[in-house]
């Protein structure tokens, strides 16, 4: 797990650097804990936090979502837009709650997420830009 | 109490209330069968009954005493004919969905004019599924244009849903016109009811997708009467009643528990007509190729039926079906999902589920058609309710542990179908890959098939109508839905040659069409329940299937597809199954969400 977190973070940090060559666009400052996830495409990378981290079962949480596109660009709310969602797909059943998107600076948060049931999860992440919605999707054990 | 109680508890009230309430046209009178796929119904003045007949282009006149149905219209005029309604002065209106016009017959069947909306609404007639007729208006369901469109009697424009901010119709099916001029709308694609005024003010609307009494799925059909409003409510097989606030006041019908049942279980209705009276109701059922009519009385509740169960699964499959690699994907319409099998064995696995009902990504409304493209195991999905076109990435499991997975889908990419020309969505009927990757798509209101390359649409330039397409190994071969023919193009759209029809096919409806791996060619009808197979040079090399419903027989078929082990698969869609086929042995397997059946299984469950 200390690996996994150091790496989450030596690849902020990268990615950080690496975005800030890219003269003219934002580059990505994440939290050190933030986790990253590749939509199911390839095209954008989702970086994700929970608030509160581990996620409760059938209580409220919040995810804080920064997207960053492949050539290393941050991804605004001015650009795109962002819905999250979540489900049980071996239930057949998302949340029984809608969550609210706000957009902040560089990125999204989505409030009301509600986790239910205890199991397995599914995060959904669907970034909708120029017309055509990407979507990203990790797993989560809620218990 | 958990759901499964709710349930019981609502639908028994629900059910109390409506066996209590005898007033309404619902008990079961008489079944008129063997009817072409009959969509429309209408009473005359004279208590005769009208039905259009998709399947044989024609309009029939049944008479009420003895349910005998004759052909009151010839087919050469219709094309795949839907909605009909008549007034109390004998002028009869036809929704010719097939030819997008609307027609008007006298009383004696002939033909007295055609609109095609151009001249009196600006805008030609896509579609047309539906017409009312009142003594002050006429209201075409412009389906395939998403309005209602009024004119008042003496033909002038009125006003059309479209110009109405916020109303935002999805492919209405089914429209109704009282005197007053109010307009009572099956909005299909949205699940819900409207009310407008005689200037287009929506006065009430009501209505949702789903299942509990006062929910709609797919509600075709509506009819006034007096303060009621009856709606056919598709894929709930039944028939609900409101009053005019869009109170639930009773409903009837019952999904059949096999196919082919009937004596007051309704099956896919398509339009409802209720007589002068109010005492007798005419249900249409193109899926049974029957209608069924009701008289006053408890809603019809049969206990047992004569009709015998055919073998195999029911599963409640759409008409469409692809096989890429070692899958195959179809889709369930009243569930809005999509199940993948295995096809690598003898019998079929079944591996996965995707989608969920609903609008935005990942979510199912109408899937128009499924194409599986080899290049990493890409589903594509065309939806024509939600207007996206959806790509998803399947996993498959290892041959030799395949195991369902509910998570072997994801979602890649969704986005907006592309639009045509006019600024209105495609409309896509069938849709297939070619060895390139580009996705070949016919429009099912222009008549056209659109080659779609780095989200442009190509037209092809073509002189007969498309219904179904397949490409494989350099060739695209379309079914054309007036000859039965099967045209052969290359990957550029240029035509090779035509073969067929089967010789003594008549009346042409094809389901689907496939090339298989030996360059032989397939062609599916809905019509007369056939499948015919013909030799890469255009020989009939024989009829493969019969009709009906049991093993080796099919009913209303579907699409094709040629699975990883050689065999056809047919999407035999009015038996709520596949089946798979050789050409050689015939049939060789039935299968659907369960247990399968293959020739092996089946001799030895006749054992002792």
């Amino acid at each position: 797990m200390k690996h996994l977190a150091l790496s989450i973070f030596t690849l902020c940090c990268l990615l950080s650097i690496g975005g800030c060559y890219n003269s003219g666009m934002k580059t990505l400052v994440a939290p050190p804990v933030a986790r990253t996830l590749a939509s199911n495409d390839g095209q954008y990378t989702f970086y994700w936090v929970p608030r509160p981290d581990p996620i409760p079962l059938n209580r409220f949480y919040a995810i804080d979502v920064q997207v960053m596109d492949i050539a290393g660009n941050l991804i605004t709310p001015e650009q795109a837009s962002l819905t999250v969602d979540a489900g049980m797909p071996q239930h057949g059943h998302g949340m029984n709650h809608v969550p609210r998107i706000k957009t902040t600076k560089d990125g999204w948060t989505a409030e009301g997420m509600l986790m239910h049931m205890p199991g397995d999860w599914q995060i959904y992440f669907d970034l909708e830009i120029d017309g055509v919605s990407h979507r990203g999707q990790t797993p989560m054990n809620v218990d | 109490m958990n759901i499964i109680n709710c349930l019981i508890l609502v639908l028994t009230v629900q059910v109390g209330d409506a066996e209590n309430d005898q007033r309404h046209p619902a008990a079961w009178h008489s079944t008129i069968n063997e009817l072409g796929a009959p969509a429309g119904a209408a009473f005359l003045p004279d208590g005769r009954m009208l039905v259009t007949e998709q399947h044989r282009h024609t309009v029939s006149i049944i008479n009420p005493n003895d349910n005998v149905s004759s052909v009151w219209i010839e087919s050469g005029t219709l094309h795949q004919p839907h909605g009909i309604d008549a007034n109390d002065v004998g002028v009869i209106a036809v929704a010719d969905k097939g030819n997008h016009l609307v027609r008007f017959f006298n009383s004696e069947g002939t033909l007295a004019h055609t609109i095609d909306g151009r001249r009196l609404s600006g805008k030609r007639f896509r579609s047309p599924m539906d017409v009312a007729l009142s003594n002050a208006n006429l209201a075409v369901a412009d389906t395939g244009n998403n309005r209602i469109v009024v004119f008042n009697r003496n033909g002038s424009y009125r006003w059309s849903t479209d110009e109405i901010e916020n109303l935002d119709l999805r492919a209405p099916e089914g429209v109704d016109v009282d005197d007053l001029g109010n307009v009572f709308i099956a909005d299909t694609g949205n699940h819900r009811v409207l009310v407008l005024d005689s200037d287009g003010n929506l006065k009430r609307t009501w209505g949702d997708w789903g299942r509990f009494p006062g929910l709609f799925s797919e509600p075709s059909g509506i009819e006034r009467h007096g303060d009621q409003i009856y709606v056919a409510d598709r894929l709930n097989h039944r028939v609900q009643i409101f009053d005019t606030d869009g109170e639930l006041i009773s409903w009837w019908g019952m999904h059949a528990v096999v196919p082919r049942q009937g004596e007051g279980h309704i099956h896919y209705p398509s339009d409802i007509a209720i007589d002068a009276s109010g005492n007798r109701s005419l249900v249409s059922e193109p899926f049974e190729r029957r209608a069924q009519t009701f008289k006053p009385g408890p809603p019809s509740r049969p206990l047992r039926s004569n009709t015998r169960a055919p073998r195999g699964l029911q599963s409640h499959f759409g008409a469409q079906v692809d096989a890429g690699s070692r899958g195959l994907v179809t889709w369930e319409p009243e569930a809005r999902s999509l199940p993948v099998f295995v096809m690598d064995r003898d019998v079929p696995i079944h591996v996965t589920t995707f989608g969920t009902p609903g609008e935005g990504p990942g979510r199912i409304g109408k899937i128009a058609d499924i194409s599986w493209n080899q290049r990493g195991d890409v589903i594509t999905i065309l939806d024509s309710e939600n207007n996206t076109i959806q790509h998803w990435k399947v996993s498959l499991p290892p041959a030799d542990n395949p195991r369902f997975n509910p998570e072997a889908a994801v979602l890649l990419s969704s986005s907006s179908l592309p639009k045509l020309p006019d600024g209105s969505f495609l409309n896509p009927l069938s849709a297939d890959y070619d060895d390139d990757a580009t996705l070949h798509v016919i429009d099912g209101n222009e008549d056209q098939i659109y080659s779609f390359r780095n989200r442009e649409l190509i037209p092809w330039k073509i002189d007969f109508d498309p219904v179904a397409i397949d490409a494989r190994a350099g060739t695209i071969a379309v079914a054309d839905g007036r000859t039965g023919q099967i045209h052969l193009f290359d990957n550029d759209a240029q035509p090779q040659r035509s073969i067929g029809p089967a010789p003594d096919l008549s009346s042409p409806n094809p389901g689907g069409v496939a090339i298989l791996g030996d360059g032989s060619l397939l062609i599916s009808d809905a019509g007369s329940d056939r499948l015919d197979h013909f030799s890469p040079d255009g020989g009939h090399l024989g009829t493969l299937s019969t009709s009906g419903g049991d093993h080796g027989e099919i009913w209303m078929p579907g699409e094709i597809a040629e699975d990883a082990n050689g065999r056809i698969i047919v999407l035999d869609q009015g038996n709520h199954r596949m089946q798979g086929f050789e050409p050689d042995e015939g049939w060789v397997l039935t299968f659907g969400l369960g247990r399968a059946m293959t020739p092996e299984r089946l001799k030895r469950s006749k054992q002792p």
